[in-house]
């Protein structure tokens, strides 16, 4: 099969080449670094009886979601943006956040007015709707990737499903108590904290599909990123390729927002970083490195939540979106 | 008089003396009408002060008393200047229910013609009682709805400053229609402090001597428990509350409220730093420190073992799930939602007191507590 990838200058392509090994060795090396750090608990009473199993029950699980959430979220942003062909596509645009962000507000919300008897049912169940909310929309977005043959009309479809289920949920908002809300705003938040050990497989099985469809179509998804053309020339099918990536970046945006809620900028800063490195839109060396850079930011960001301010704990989104937005906007004032 | 130095010396003491004594009147007249203000047991979000002739209410935005945001005066005189006049007593709309429940204590809910909403109501003389259900409903479902409270026609508002849109609806309805108390009782840290505020409504609705020994009673009742729980020489319980929500968990700090009455029920809270908020911790620090806890009270959404499993099963780290000794306030939950707990134990925070006092004793009779139950 013919390989096709995206091309860079020659003479850029000598000029990277030398750093290129020295900047991704740095990545693995803020990976090491962060995932260490992480994993050094922080708890004041280690001491005490049964802190070994708060460990493995607590501690072990939020550092393993934040990489194995990080790495499936910047996967996740990679194949969105390869769908797209647009560098500023991320979970959000399709509609999935907001559709995970409709089913986890009517088990929080409406929960009790359709018989589930007690409102900690509504806890038990969140992840279970957000992955439902999320899965609508991806069925929707399947059914009609069919009729859609433009791109933009798929984007407009997502971008539309996201105004309707945001809209859905600001009319259950209207009517819900202070609980209810406080409940719905801690979910809103994000956090790897919320995820249980018996969870982490899961989050690991939907990472591991991303990387079969990455790795198994990667030279497509380059033809792809050079135009239809390109992938009829290699004997593929657009439509095919397409439903892959839907289903890819889509099931691991809903299993990683239903488990840890909405965690922003990872799937958008992440595949930029790798490119930066790389210097490369090739899917091949940027499966591995986009995966380090995701797994390095949400890991970072677990680590300024926890240990920025003594007995308190900061959203999650909040320190993503603070490193994020001035890396996107340097990363883009560079080009 | 010949001699002008004298003639100025003379004009001078002249003109001394009468400045004096026109000096002299104005210090009288302002001691007549000087404001005395009554200085409060525990309460910091209001004063009450009186003249011969004159009562003031002074309402505060915080605790020190630095931001006023409403002074009223009513009695003999018709104006007084930074004063609002009080406002007939005729139609009260109240927008909390823990103010309709102390308006209800006092006997003055015959005054009231609108609520927030009825089902929070829990006082015995208003709820489920035909009185509660003449009462307009402003705000039943969250924000006010201004056509509903134009209706009720009220003389004067009784609103709480937690939500600024309903602080501009009000205000925008009020123009020259209606007096707003803004009471922020909520915000009292200590639980007498939220009781008092029974004076400071027994002044505006012409009743301060029965609200005043209202008070003085629960008062009394909540200090001599107070000293109860000090005379015990036994291990002081360590004590936790709220729970886990999506991983967070809120911990009181010290001079909160609940915090509060811990220490006077003899028990202690864990991880109560200074402040009057709540830290926000994960449920990986919380475990950590809660492990060791005694007893869990407040579980919030939770009134089952089996729903602060389901929120994180993680919990059961902490010995006071693994003990059954977790309690919360929901015996006199109501099906419409309505929870004595919130405003009768405002009211009434010397119950709130004893039964805390009867858990962290371990003394639980069948009819010990008010307010607790023990999460089953």
């Amino acid at each position: 099969m013919q390989d096709h990838k995206p091309r860079i200058s020659q003479a850029s392509k000598v000029n990277r080449r030398g750093r290129r090994p020295r900047l991704t060795l740095l990545l693995l090396a803020i990976f090491g670094l962060v995932i260490f750090v992480d994993l050094e608990p922080f708890s004041p009473r280690w001491d005490l009886p049964g802190a070994n199993a708060i460990f493995w029950d607590l501690h072990f699980p939020r550092v393993m979601a934040a990489a194995i959430g990080g790495i499936a979220l910047a996967w996740s942003g990679l194949m969105m943006q390869t769908l797209f062909r647009n560098p500023l596509a991320g979970p959000f645009l399709i509609g999935i956040t907001p559709g995970a962000t409709f089913g986890v507000a009517i088990v929080t919300y409406l929960g009790s007015q359709i018989g589930l008897d007690d409102s900690c049912t509504s806890f038990a169940l969140q992840p279970l709707a957000a992955l439902g909310g999320a899965f609508l929309v991806l069925s929707i977005q399947l059914a009609l990737h069919k009729k859609l043959t433009q791109l933009h009309a798929l984007l407009l479809v997502g971008l539309v499903l996201g105004y309707f289920f945001g809209a859905a949920v600001d009319i259950i908002t209207q009517t819900a108590q202070a609980q209810q809300v406080k409940q719905f705003v801690m979910w809103g938040m994000g956090g790897f904290d919320r995820v249980l050990p018996s969870q982490l497989p899961i989050l690991a099985v939907s990472a591991s599909i991303g990387l079969g469809i990455l790795l198994l179509n990667r030279h497509a998804f380059n033809a792809y990123l050079l135009g239809d053309i390109h992938v009829e020339s290699a004997g593929k099918s657009i439509k095919n390729l397409r439903l892959w990536l839907i289903i890819g970046s889509a099931s691991m945006a809903a299993i990683v927002t239903a488990y840890c809620g909405p965690v922003s900028f990872v799937g958008l800063i992440a595949p930029h970083i790798s490119r930066k490195i790389n210097a490369t839109e090739s899917h091949g060396p940027n499966i591995l490195t986009t995966a380090f850079a995701g797994a390095a930011l949400t890991l970072t960001a677990d680590i300024l939540a926890n240990q920025l301010i003594a007995n308190s704990i900061l959203p999650i989104n909040a320190i993503l979106s603070i490193i994020g937005a001035p890396v996107v906007i340097f990363m883009l004032a560079r080009k | 008089m010949k001699n002008p130095f004298l003639l100025l010396v003379f004009t001078a003491i002249l003109a001394a003396s009468f400045g004096l004594g026109g000096c002299g009147e104005k210090q009288r007249a302002a001691g007549k009408n000087q404001i005395v203000w009554i200085k409060n047991a525990y309460a910091q979000f209001f004063r009450l002060g009186y003249t011969a002739s004159d009562s003031f209410l002074e309402l505060f935005a915080d605790e020190n008393g630095e931001k006023v945001i409403g002074k009223f005066h009513w009695g003999k005189s018709s104006h007084v200047s930074g004063y609002q006049p009080r406002g007939s007593m005729a139609r009260i709309v109240s927008l909390s229910s823990i103010q309709s429940s102390m308006l209800a204590e006092l006997s003055a809910h015959k005054t009231l013609v609108g609520v927030e909403s009825q089902k929070y109501i829990a006082h015995p003389s208003l709820s489920g009682t035909p009185e509660l259900k003449r009462l307009a409903e402003v705000a039943p479902d969250g924000p006010i709805i201004p056509e509903k409270l134009a209706l009720c026609s009220p003389t004067i508002v009784l609103g709480t400053l937690s939500s600024i849109d309903d602080k501009q609806t009000i205000e925008r309805l009020s123009l020259n229609k209606f007096s707003v108390y803004w009471c922020q009782n909520h915000l009292e840290n200590h639980p007498l402090g939220r009781s008092e505020w029974l004076i400071a409504l027994g002044w505006i609705c012409g009743k301060p001597t029965q609200a005043q020994e209202k008070f003085n009673r629960i008062r009394a009742d909540y200090e001599s428990l107070v000293e109860k729980a000090k005379a015990i020489k036994s291990e002081t319980p360590t004590v936790i509350t709220n729970c886990v929500y999506n991983g967070i968990w809120f911990v009181p700090q010290f001079s909160s409220f609940v915090s509060q009455l811990i220490r006077d029920a003899g028990g202690k809270p864990i991880s109560a730093e200074a402040g009057s908020g709540s830290n926000v911790i994960s449920i990986e620090k919380a475990v950590g420190l809660f492990a060791q806890a005694d007893i869990w009270i407040n579980t919030d959404l939770c009134i089952s073992l089996n729903c602060l499993r389901s929120s994180d099963p993680r919990v059961a780290h902490i010995k006071a799930f693994r003990q059954g000794r977790v309690y919360h306030f929901n015996k006199q939950l109501q099906t419409n939602g309505s929870n004595a707990y919130w405003d009768m134990g405002c009211i009434y925070p010397n119950r709130i007191l004893s039964d805390l006092f009867h858990i962290f004793q371990n003394n639980l009779q069948s009819d010990s507590l008010n307010y607790y139950d023990i999460c089953r």
